[in-house]
């Protein structure tokens, strides 16, 4: 029945991470007291780390990669080696310590590239669409590549994790809401733990439809307490513990023509695109809408697009 | 009426039948008495207002049951000894005897509700009172419970006494006029002598139909014409034309006598505006104009003006007669003929018959969520501090970390316990593993609860409702009466905060799920008006405070 | 038998030694099972005890009975201690995870770092065995090992030539397992050893360490926390890996000389001649849970069955062929294939071997061809339910101790007690026709029975 024998509880979990200027400034500075409630930058970044080796410790067989979404492009910030294709002989530089200590390099030297830049990225989102897109594909090719020596991997042995603390950009609606649906279709669970002062309406509707687990932590400095209890368990000893349901979920969506949030719109009869006002004619699939007696666009409640 | 001193306060069993004995809590103050069970899914909650209680109680030898005569029934209660039972009767009975020597002693109207009803059309509202359960039980909770005041309960329910003031409930229907065109009433066929007979209610009927005539009438009769010859003129008219268009009428087309005060634009004006309520269905010209109130060319005047005269026609006979009876708060009718003149808001066109209001006003908020979540927002927003970090801060950080390496361990024990104590709130307020069970449950949640209950939970929400309303009526609290009534208000609602979390907590299992859900949405509003009011207070104390201070200022 | 139901059985002192070794503790987190697993890291950083209401709380009401298994297995583990915490009525149970395993793997997560990271100079990774040696390596020595134990070669697997010491003695360890007996001249296996051989790698292996491990101690006085943790830490080290044996002391040089001789452990020797020695997979078993994975790859699947019970197994392993004809009748045998049949008569002499049918359907499955495996069910249920069947046959007579009741006083005393008897649900049967009557009881039920029978009479 279960697709998940008890025996193998390994799975592959791939963690997007935002570093973003965004999810910085949503976070306690490091003179502030250190409260339950604020979580300074610097450990911020310790719990995290701490959880990844967590997650590695509990089963040898456990798959990690990680990914950073920046301004404006997606960087792979760490890859458990046995993901590495070409790395089966024994290892000609032995990777040092763990792979904590290689996320913090890596995600020092990236750290140091974007603060070369000029400006900061406030005006540019977090690319979560490219990176949710980025970690499909790494899910795809391990399950593909399992599949093929003959384990037989079935799907839903792997697992996104968004670490997110920037404000949804809804410029980027149709693109997210591709990934997530991209998600539901490979059966890959997207959970997601948002850190920002406001819930996220693509993350709660992404663990909605993947059946994943939406969390905004209430006292966010014990960060590391969170992700454990709720997002290290495998499939298999999820399905018997008690984790947390979402209360409501914000079902809103972005219309095509101006990506603003909205909660009614116009809705095209061909092709489903949303809109916030009346239109002429569909921008994405150019259907001409007569305009007057027989309105072709339906005002509706713009709901989940399942 | 607020802020009796409660007198007694006693434990006892409200005997409902031999068998059911309910536990409860009898209250009694200087003007009401009030026994509340402690589980409100048991029992209602009895009010009755110490006037209507005559000052004989009854006691039974050698067991400790009390009987408190109240109007229509007899309340008897179990105390938990004789000597308690004593003690109780002992505190009551001069209450009762003063309330006794105060009031009108009350006790001979069987027939009226528990509190007396005063002020105007007090029939009226006990009629309205007898009529709905519901308004009765608010009356009872609300008014008698000392809550609020008689013209305050009633403030809100103009409008029911305005339709109870009309008729009964079930004539709620508005009287219709004839269907039948009154031009065509008005021949027998090839007789030269036509006799008229024009009742009042006709003539406004002709009135609302051709304004024109209105606008002849009143600038001719009587000035110019008598109201007889004023009529005879215009039936002659009318006759004429109708035999014309019957195909027996010879020479030319017959003149309007009133033609000067036809004005075809405004008449238009009129028409467009009245055309924006008119239902399509009923409106004929609607396939010819397709919307556009605009007289087609092509049209022959004489089929645009008989459509225009059946559009008339309907537009009135659809509105129906001004009641009589209805002016200003029941007030004199006016004279019929002033009336022709309608206001365009009562023009809507809805049904014959409204739909059926309840008797309470829904308190509607815009947006809940944009409401509830500026609270919260407020709150985080001060603890985070407006700095914006860059990634120069990151890189600080990671710097730190590479040379320290990472602190063990990384977060303490008590924010960890914290972080446990919260998720577990999280999968159980959700439901958690009885979510399931409610998943499984099918259909809503009221079909999985007891009728009892439903009762219980419709009579807290009426009550919770009647009570915002109120509440939200008092600001700005700009007035010390405003303050006070908003004070009298919020503790109310206090009480019927804690009575719903008394009620979720004495539920047990699915029902426990059922109810949380079912009371969030009244809970998130008790909630915002307490934190409302609790704002209020806290600012105006600032302000008041800040106004004394520069005043000491100036005086130093 | 694995590691961790071993540990279970270990003396609570003993156990608290050894979770001084964060490599111990690590070995142990992943040994548990996947709800303990979430368990442990869930109080992981908490420094006070947890009541146990919460910790029940933490699973739905429908897997109780996985939550009281992964509970009972903690605290058999000393993992979850008992202790109280105050609540509204006085104190409350509450568990405190064991403080040395806390501080141990609270490091090991957050500043640990992995074995084997040390500089190895790279004309020692020119001579370092590649990974097919590696596996080659390993699984001629563990084959060796199966096959003596089988009896089909002679001679068990020969130690090392280039570690020099004491050599390991396989049969001694074979018999404090109970898998065989008697001596050199004339050894037979055990019920036991048909079970073991039936069973996947990870279980076979920890069932032969415990027995060196026990025995290691008396051998050579080296503590058991000291084997444990050299072993432990060979299992997280990576596979091929290269380490010095110059580094390693006495003790532990001795038992990597063993431990290459069951083939975890390669040795080979550098240009300049110093000795290095490399992991093999079989070494990640020591301090793996037992995940899926680690089975996949040490034995690569070969087994096809068919809906018709036949067997097809494309192999050339004698070990392999061997452990096929323990439950199939054996139609032929090619050189890369053996093809047989499971009938009644096969099962039946594999049940009476002390197998059953689950161990039999399991091997089927987890050696399943690579081309079956991604199949469900891998074992065609016809087949997998027929083997169950014959088992079941074998299992048609229940034996329950019974008293008899003869002699009755009285027809009315036989009807009375027999319907007590019904009532306490201890009645068997009962024959009213002879004498004043006969009834058999459950012997559980005798104690009550007879003082019925006693205050009735």
């Amino acid at each position: 029945m279960a697709p998940f024998d008890e025996e193998d509880d390994s799975f592959l979990l791939v963690v997007i991470l935002e570093t973003h200027e965004d999810l910085w400034s949503s976070l306690a500075g490091e003179s502030q007291s250190a409260d339950i409630g604020n979580l300074s930058l610097t450990s911020f970044i310790q719990q995290v780390l701490v959880f990844l080796n967590t997650f590695l410790a509990i089963n040898e067989a456990n798959k990690l990669v990680v990914i950073a979404a920046c301004g404006d492009h997606s960087d792979i910030l760490y890859t458990t080696a046995s993901l590495h294709r070409e790395s089966q002989g024994p290892k000609k530089a032995a990777s040092s310590g763990n792979a904590s200590e290689e996320i913090l390099r890596k995600l020092h030297t990236l750290l140091q590239e974007e603060a070369a830049r000029p400006g900061g990225d406030s005006a540019r989102p977090a690319v979560l669409a490219g990176a949710l897109s980025r970690a499909l594909c790494l899910i795809n090719k391990a399950q593909v590549g399992n599949g093929g020596t003959g384990g037989g991997r079935a799907p839903g042995r792997a697992r996104l994790l968004v670490l997110k603390g920037s404000p949804d950009a809804t410029e980027q609606y149709i693109s997210v809401m591709n990934a997530i649906f991209a998600a539901q279709k490979v059966e890959v669970v997207i959970d997601a733990c948002m850190l920002g002062a406001h819930d996220s309406a693509f993350l709660q509707q992404a663990a909605h439809l993947t059946d994943g687990v939406y969390l905004r932590p209430k006292h966010k400095g014990a960060l590391l307490q969170y992700l454990l209890t709720v997002f290290c368990g495998d499939a298999f000893s999820r399905s018997f513990l008690e984790l947390p349901r979402p209360a409501g979920v914000d079902f809103r969506a972005a219309c095509f023509c101006h990506r603003r949030a909205i909660d009614l719109g116009y809705v095209c009869s061909v092709c489903l695109s949303i809109f916030c006002e009346n239109v002429t004619d569909c921008s994405t699939c150019g259907t001409a809408f007569r305009a007057g007696r027989t309105p072709a666009l339906k005002r509706k409640a713009v709901g989940p697009l399942s | 009426m607020d802020g009796s001193m409660s007198v007694l306060v006693k434990r006892v069993k409200y005997i409902v039948s031999k068998e059911l004995k309910v536990p409860g809590v009898l209250t009694v103050t200087e003007t009401q008495m009030c026994w509340a069970p402690h589980n409100p899914t048991q029992c209602q909650p009895i009010y009755a207002d110490i006037k209507s209680i005559p000052d004989s109680l009854q006691r039974a030898k050698g067991k400790p049951l009390l009987k408190v005569p109240v109007p229509n029934r007899a309340l008897v209660f179990e105390f938990e000894s004789e000597v308690d039972r004593d003690q109780a009767v002992d505190v009551i009975t001069p209450i009762l005897k003063e309330a006794q020597r105060k009031g009108k002693a009350p006790v001979a109207e069987a027939e009226r509700p528990p509190s007396g009803l005063q002020g105007p059309q007090a029939a009226l509202k006990q009629k309205l009172l007898q009529e709905d359960r519901d308004l009765q039980q608010l009356y009872n909770q609300l008014v008698s419970g000392g809550i609020l005041s008689e013209a305050e309960f009633w403030k809100g329910r103009q409008n029911l006494l305005k339709e109870a003031l009309r008729g009964s409930k079930d004539a709620r229907q508005q009287a219709g006029f004839k269907t039948a065109m009154i031009s065509e009433q008005t021949g027998e066929g090839g007789s030269r002598r036509v006799t008229l007979s024009l009742t009042p209610e006709i003539v406004q009927q002709l009135f609302a139909e051709k304004p024109h005539l209105h606008r002849a009438y009143t600038a001719m009769v009587p000035e110019k014409l008598s109201e007889k010859e004023f009529w005879e003129r215009y039936f002659n008219y009318e006759v004429a034309r109708k035999a014309k268009r019957q195909g027996k009428g010879t020479g030319d087309e017959p003149e309007d006598p009133y033609k000067e005060f036809k004005d075809e634009e405004l008449d238009f004006r009129e028409a467009q505006k009245r055309l924006q309520f008119v239902d399509a269905t009923v409106n004929l010209a609607a396939d010819y104009f397709d919307r556009d109130a605009r007289p087609s060319e092509a049209e022959a005047p004489d089929a645009r003006s008989m459509i225009r005269d059946i559009n008339k026609h309907a537009a009135v006979v659809l509105e129906g007669v001004p009641t009589p009876g209805l002016g200003a708060d029941g007030g004199p009718a006016k004279r019929p003929p002033t009336s022709g003149e309608h206001s365009s808001g009562r023009l809507v066109l809805d049904d014959l018959r409204k739909p059926w209001s309840a008797g309470f006003a829904e308190l509607r908020i815009q947006d809940p969520k944009r409401c509830y979540e500026s609270a919260a927002d407020a709150a985080t927003k001060s603890a985070a501090t407006g700095h914006r970090r860059t990634h120069a801060d990151a890189l600080h950080a990671t710097q730190a970390l590479c040379q320290a390496g990472i602190a063990s361990p990384p977060l303490s024990s008590h924010a960890a316990e914290a972080a446990l104590a919260d998720i577990a709130a999280l999968c159980r307020g959700a439901g958690g593993h009885q979510w399931d069970a409610l998943q499984a449950a099918s259909g809503p949640a009221q079909a999985n609860l007891s009728p009892q209950m439903q009762a219980v939970l419709r009579e807290v929400c009426l009550t919770a409702n009647e009570l915002l309303r109120h509440f939200w009526a008092t600001f700005p609290l700009s007035s010390p009466t405003r303050e006070a009534r908003a004070l009298r208000l919020k503790k109310a609602l206090a009480d019927q905060y804690d009575r719903t979390t008394a009620m979720q907590e004495s539920s047990q299992g699915i029902e426990r799920v059922h109810i949380t859900q079912l009371l969030k949405p009244l809970r998130l509003a008790l909630d915002t008006a307490l934190a409302k009011h609790d704002r209020e207070v806290d600012l105006k104390r600032a302000h008041d405070r800040a106004t004394s201070g520069s005043i000491a200022i100036e005086t130093a | 038998m694995d590691f961790i139901s071993w540990l279970e059985t270990l003396p609570a002192d003993t156990v608290g030694k050894l979770y001084t070794s964060h490599w111990a503790c690590q070995a142990v987190l992943r040994g548990l099972t996947s709800l303990a697993k979430q368990y442990v890291i869930r109080i992981l950083f908490l420094d006070v005890p947890v009541a146990t209401s919460v910790v029940d709380s933490w699973t739905l009401q429908s897997s109780k009975s996985k939550h009281t298994t992964a509970v009972n297995r903690l605290k058999g583990l000393q993992l979850l201690l008992p202790s109280t915490v105050p609540s509204k009525d006085g104190k409350a149970q509450a568990y405190i995870l064991h403080p040395v395993f806390r501080e141990q793997l609270r490091w090991a997560v957050s500043k640990g770092r992995n074995v084997g990271t040390d500089e190895v100079p790279s004309t020692v990774f020119d001579r370092a065995p590649s990974r097919d040696q590696l596996t080659q390596y390993a699984q001629q020595q563990w084959e060796t090992l199966m096959l003596y134990l089988v009896g089909s070669v002679d001679r068990p697997p020969s130690p090392s030539p280039l570690i020099k010491g004491p050599k390991l003695d396989v049969d001694k360890i074979l018999a404090g397992a109970h898998l065989m007996t008697g001596s050199k001249k004339s050894r037979s296996i055990q019920e036991q050893g048909f079970r073991f051989l039936l069973s996947d790698t990870y279980s076979q292996l920890w069932r032969l360490l415990r027995v060196y491990i026990a025995t290691g101690e008396e051998r050579s006085r080296a503590p058991l926390g000291t084997i444990l943790n050299f072993l432990l830490q060979l299992g997280f080290r990576d596979v091929g890996s290269p380490f010095a044996l110059a580094e390693l002391d006495d003790i532990q040089r001795n038992i990597a000389g063993d431990m290459a001789q069951l083939g975890l452990i390669m040795p080979f020797s550098a240009k300049d001649g110093s000795l290095w020695l490399a992991p093999t997979r079989l070494a990640l078993a020591l301090a793996g849970g037992n995940s899926g994975q680690l089975q996949h790859e040490v034995t690569d699947g070969f087994i096809v069955v068919e809906t018709n019970y036949r067997v097809y197994a494309y192999t050339s392993s004698l070990l392999q062929t061997a452990i096929l004809r323990l439950f199939t009748r054996c139609e032929c045998v090619l050189p890369n294939l053996f093809v047989g049949v499971l009938t009644r008569e096969s099962i039946s002499g594999a049940l009476a071997c002390g197998l059953n049918a689950d161990q039999i359907v399991l091997y089927l499955r987890q050696h399943a061809h690579p081309h079956v495996a991604s199949r469900t069910p891998v074992v065609p249920e016809v087949v997998a339910d027929q083997v169950r069947l014959w088992q079941a046959d074998t299992q048609r007579v229940q034996h329950n101790s019974a008293i008899l009741y003869d002699d009755f006083p009285s027809p009315e005393v036989f009807r009375l007690s027999a319907q007590k008897a019904r009532a306490l649900g201890v009645w068997l049967w009962e024959d009213p026709k002879a004498g004043m009557g006969r009834l058999a009881v459950l012997e559980s039920g005798h104690q009550a029975m007879r003082e019925y029978i006693k205050s009735i009479k």
